[in-house]
């Protein structure tokens, strides 16, 4: 999600630093490299990539040492920024589902937090989040669960002094939560409702023939040929057209993939008639 | 060791401010529970449903997790007793570590602190509450909110002595000062201790619920996380956890839900290339103690509801004894479900220390408790293992097992004798004190002249037969004491147009003995009183809900005689206190106007509110109160009587801030020792049976419709 709003650069951009807390993300970073997966993008990189990356990261202190200053830093850091899984609307709640570890440091230790989740992504109760999480967990990981469920619901508190209740106890003060329309609404509207069922587990780009080819220049922040119609919706036609509208084979592999069964030629068909 | 109980009791009685803050949660909850628990009405039952389940298949489900939480890289280890589980701790925890904690019962359960202790392990609580009761050396006096009676400015001495930096008494500023003081030390810490809410089977994982954030610090922050839970924690899936951690939020605090559940599910991994990195934002190790001390104990002996407790605390905000005297009454966990664990964790001698004789079955508890876990009847059944009526005085025996059980005239005689020896009658003449050994100036009932038995059979005689036959079954007190509430019944049933056959038992109804623990006495009572009632009629009404209670339990109590048993189901569905008689059979015409306002009072074993009857009487305006114990529970304020008239006086006070200046209540208990507050408080107050009232309205509409025809 911050990906697809790009809100790390945005935020440089404006002279905020920002840092990345993911082990992958932070390392494809120190090299110059694009993740080539939505949830374990750095799945390609060599040992020898590795050892290179965390010694441009870390000074040769590694894993370890890249662990003990994401938490000091997110201990320093005025503001934490997430995504997350699902959002409960029946009690206003953000789930998560991670193996890092990660999210719970940042969504915890700064003052602030602002998460940012799709539309897409609220549904009515836990149960159908935690459905979520675990489709997240088997179709993105193939395991039964990360390390770490969190559910968060507004900022942290406490009523132990005096009984008066004070927020920003151990956790943030305040939690921000933006959802983000971005052409899912119209996506909805213009009968693309399926597109809105993707987890982003990348399933899809495992036997896509032209993110093979393409690879992050095909679909871009939105991630593959289900990105493109995500763009076409965004955007319009010239930001589908530029992340590559034409270059799906329509041959329907990524729907043999899709946990969900999304037909994503069939959606592409139909934009490009529509472009 | 009743002499132990009865210094904690005073000991508890004495500490004012403690109790005046538990009893600021306390009123606060029982307020706006019954709202919110209405409004989710699917999380009690779904509870319920999880945690029948996971005691069920609690075998299956121990391995089932076992291997689940192994797999996903936890430690596990199976601790069949406490002691087991301390001295695995003791084998994680090196000593001299720094050990951030969270609240946790099952911790609390053993005796590892104190262990740690020994071996220079430094312990800090992160929760806030406990870590102001740490700081300051003060007992947790509520699970829930266990500092929030201590004054803010004693909250701010304490942190800065802790930091040693100005800390302004303000709820704001000791809140920022202890978040960093303590995100300092979490960053430092070596171990983590927590407890689970719950550990979901099918995903291996520990679940856990909060508002403050610590344990979320706790999970991510350390580099050994060391959990312990007791094996009921277990449930089938990861979806009843995060439903157990919703009701443990939803009757523990009235929310909705905590702010954070967090589940575990094991050490956390980084990916990199296609095989995951060493280690995450979180522990190298995570260990799990399942804890058995006891559980299955419980579930051979038939107390398998008490492991449905999640430890919410709903039990606790509606005990009387509990609000009263605290952290005291309990064994390491608190209140009647304290005891309960106590007596199958640890046997009956701690259960005695902790309270055995303290619970006044009000039964209030098991109607808050999300689980309905029948705590009083689990402790009537320890009483009786632990032979509590043997173990009495022998002159209090004498006292409940002939005074109190016999309703023959000659008793009678005698006790007006003895009463009128022992004690003189009160100035304003609402009944006696003691005139040598005065029970803390205790205001007794007189007995009186005549046996209610005589006096209401007096007034039913002459109304003559009528289409419909009612039993009055008539109690030990209404008998010995309130003859005026008896006559008064007699006379609503006569206005509802039904014979009225005074029952004859020859004893009392048997709850005394029953709740004391002595099950073949009451057996016998039962016997004897289903012969009376054997051709009842078409309804037998009381008018003390506790002899209602009583009658209606004489079906289980003959279990084992089917005939008995039968005839005892019979009657238990013809059984009615007269407040929900009338209710049922008057008609709005019938009560006339009484231009009064009256505060309700509600008996403990009166199945439905009878507020309801109350606002029927037209001109009655009626008051309510979230206070409600009377503090009375028969024999319980005859061994704990300060606690007793504390519980009542605490219960008048809110009554007559009501304004309401007239009492109406259904209980001849109830009565007595409302009557007995209010005089110890010197206030002026009436309190009257509700019979009494309707009485009165009946009569009234009853000349007005003669009046002008």
């Amino acid at each position: 999600m911050l990906e697809e709003i790009q809100a790390a650069p945005f935020l440089r951009e404006r002279g905020v630093p920002v840092e990345h807390t993911g082990l992958a993300d932070a390392l494809l970073e120190a090299l110059g490299r694009p993740g080539d997966h939505p949830r374990r993008p750095a799945r390609r990189l060599t040992e020898e990539e590795i050892r290179q990356g965390l010694a441009l990261l870390t000074g040769g202190g590694g894993v370890e040492e890249f662990r003990r200053r994401v938490r000091d830093l997110a201990a320093r850091a005025a503001c934490g920024v997430t995504g997350a899984e699902a959002v409960v609307a029946r009690f206003g709640s953000l789930v998560n589902v991670e193996s890092e570890g990660n999210w719970g440091v940042v969504s915890n230790l700064p003052p602030v937090h602002v998460a940012v989740v799709g539309i897409d992504q609220v549904v009515w109760d836990y149960d159908e989040a935690l459905a979520v999480v675990r489709g997240v967990a088997a179709c993105a990981w193939g395991a039964r669960l990360g390390s770490y469920v969190s559910v968060v619901t507004g900022p942290s508190s406490t009523s132990d002094v005096a009984g008066r209740n004070v927020r920003g106890m151990h956790g943030p003060g305040t939690v921000h939560v933006i959802l983000l329309d971005n052409g899912r609404r119209a996506a909805l509207e213009r009968g693309f409702g399926e597109l809105l069922y993707c987890l982003r587990c990348g399933a899809c780009l495992e036997v896509c023939p032209a993110y093979a080819r393409l690879g992050r220049a095909f679909g871009g922040p939105y991630w593959g040929g289900r990105g493109v119609a995500a763009a076409a919706l965004a955007e319009g036609p010239e930001g589908a057209r530029r992340l590559g509208l034409e270059a799906c084979l329509l041959d329907g592999r990524c729907r043999e993939a899709c946990p969900l069964g999304i037909d994503v030629p069939q959606a592409l068909a139909h934009l490009r008639g529509q472009a | 060791m009743n002499r132990k109980v009865r210094d904690k009791v005073r000991a508890g009685l004495a500490d004012a401010a403690a109790a005046a803050g538990r009893h600021a949660i306390s009123r606060l909850l029982r307020g706006v529970l019954p709202a919110v628990a209405r409004a989710f009405p699917e999380a009690a039952e779904e509870l319920r449903r999880i945690k029948r389940e996971s005691v069920e298949r609690l075998d299956e489900l121990v391995q089932l997790a076992v291997g689940n939480l192994r797999r996903n890289g936890f430690e596990v280890y199976r601790a069949r007793t406490n002691r087991e589980a301390v001295e695995y701790a003791l084998r994680v925890i090196p000593p001299g570590s720094l050990v951030v904690k969270s609240k946790s019962n099952a911790v609390k359960e053993t005796d590892l602190l104190a262990a740690l202790r020994a071996r220079g392990v430094r312990v800090v609580e992160t929760d806030m509450g406990d870590r102001i009761c740490q700081l300051g050396d003060l007992p947790a006096g509520h699970p829930l909110g266990p500092a929030v009676h201590v004054p803010v400015a004693e909250v701010a001495a304490l942190f800065a002595r802790d930091t040693g930096r100005e800390v302004p008494a303000e709820p704001e500023a000791v809140v920022a000062v202890a978040r960093e003081a303590l995100r300092e030390t979490f960053l430092s810490a070596d171990c983590g201790l927590s407890g689970a809410n719950a550990v979901a089977a099918d995903v291996g994982a520990v679940v856990l619920t909060e508002n403050e954030g610590n344990i979320r610090n706790l999970v991510h922050l350390t580099r050994v996380h060391l959990i312990f839970a007791g094996i009921e924690k277990i449930v089938p899936t990861l979806e009843d956890a995060v439903r157990v951690c919703r009701a443990a939020a939803l009757y523990g605090v009235a929310q909705p839900i905590g702010q954070y559940v967090t589940a575990v599910a094991g050490p956390p991994r980084a990916f990199l290339g296609d095989r995951p990195a060493d280690r995450g934002q979180g522990p190298r190790e995570v260990h799990v103690v399942l804890l058995e001390q006891g559980r299955r104990e419980a579930v051979r002996r038939g107390f398998g509801a008490s492991l449905y407790c999640i430890n919410c605390g709903a039990c606790l905000n509606v005990c009387p004894v509990y609000n009263e005297i605290g952290e005291r009454y309990g064994y390491r966990y608190f209140g009647g479900i304290g005891v309960v664990h106590a007596a199958l964790r640890y046997g009956l001698e701690a259960a005695v220390a902790g309270g055995l004789t303290l619970c006044l079955s009000c039964r209030r508890c098991v109607e808050f408790c999300p689980c309905r876990i029948p705590t009083p009847d689990y402790i009537v059944a320890l009483r009786a293992e632990a032979n509590r009526r043997r173990s009495l005085p022998r002159t209090r025996r004498l006292l409940l097992d002939r005074f109190l059980e016999s309703n023959s005239r000659a008793v009678h005689r005698t006790a007006r004798v003895v009463q009128g020896l022992l004690a003189r009658p009160v100035p304003d003449g609402d009944g006696v004190e003691a005139r040598f050994f005065s029970a803390g100036g205790r205001l007794l009932p007189r007995v009186a002249p005549r046996p209610g038995l005589d006096e209401a059979a007096g007034a039913a005689a002459g109304r003559g037969p009528r289409r419909r036959k009612v039993t009055y079954f008539l109690g030990c007190l209404n008998n010995r004491f309130f003859v005026d509430v008896a006559r008064a019944t007699v006379e609503v049933l006569g206005h509802l147009g039904a014979e009225v056959v005074v029952a004859r038992p020859r004893h009392c109804c048997g709850y005394p003995a029953l709740v004391d623990g002595d099950p073949a006495a009451a057996r016998r009572l039962a016997q004897a009183n289903l012969e009376v009632l054997a051709d009842a009629g078409e309804a037998v009404v009381v008018d003390c809900p506790t002899c209602g209670t009583a009658l209606r339990t004489y079906a289980d109590l003959l279990a084992e005689d089917p005939a008995r048993r039968q005839r005892a189901a019979e009657l238990a569905g013809r059984v009615w206190h007269v407040a929900q008689f009338v209710l049922r059979e008057v008609s709005q015409a019938d009560l006339g106007e009484l231009p009064l306002t009256a505060v309700w009072h509600q008996p403990c074993h009166l199945p439905e509110p009878g507020s309801e009857l109350l606002l029927k009487i037209p001109g009655l305006k009626v008051e309510t109160s979230v206070e409600w114990c009377c503090g009375f529970g028969g024999a319980f304020s005859l061994e704990y009587y300060e606690l007793a008239r504390t519980i009542g006086s605490r219960t008048a006070d809110g009554y007559l801030a009501t304004g309401a200046r007239l009492l109406v209540t259904a209980c001849p208990g109830c009565l007595a020792h409302l009557r007995d507050a209010l005089r110890h408080k010197g206030a002026a107050g009436r309190v009257m049976h509700v019979s009494e009232i309707l009485a009165r309205s009946l009569s009234t509409g009853a000349a007005r419709r003669a009046g002008p025809a």
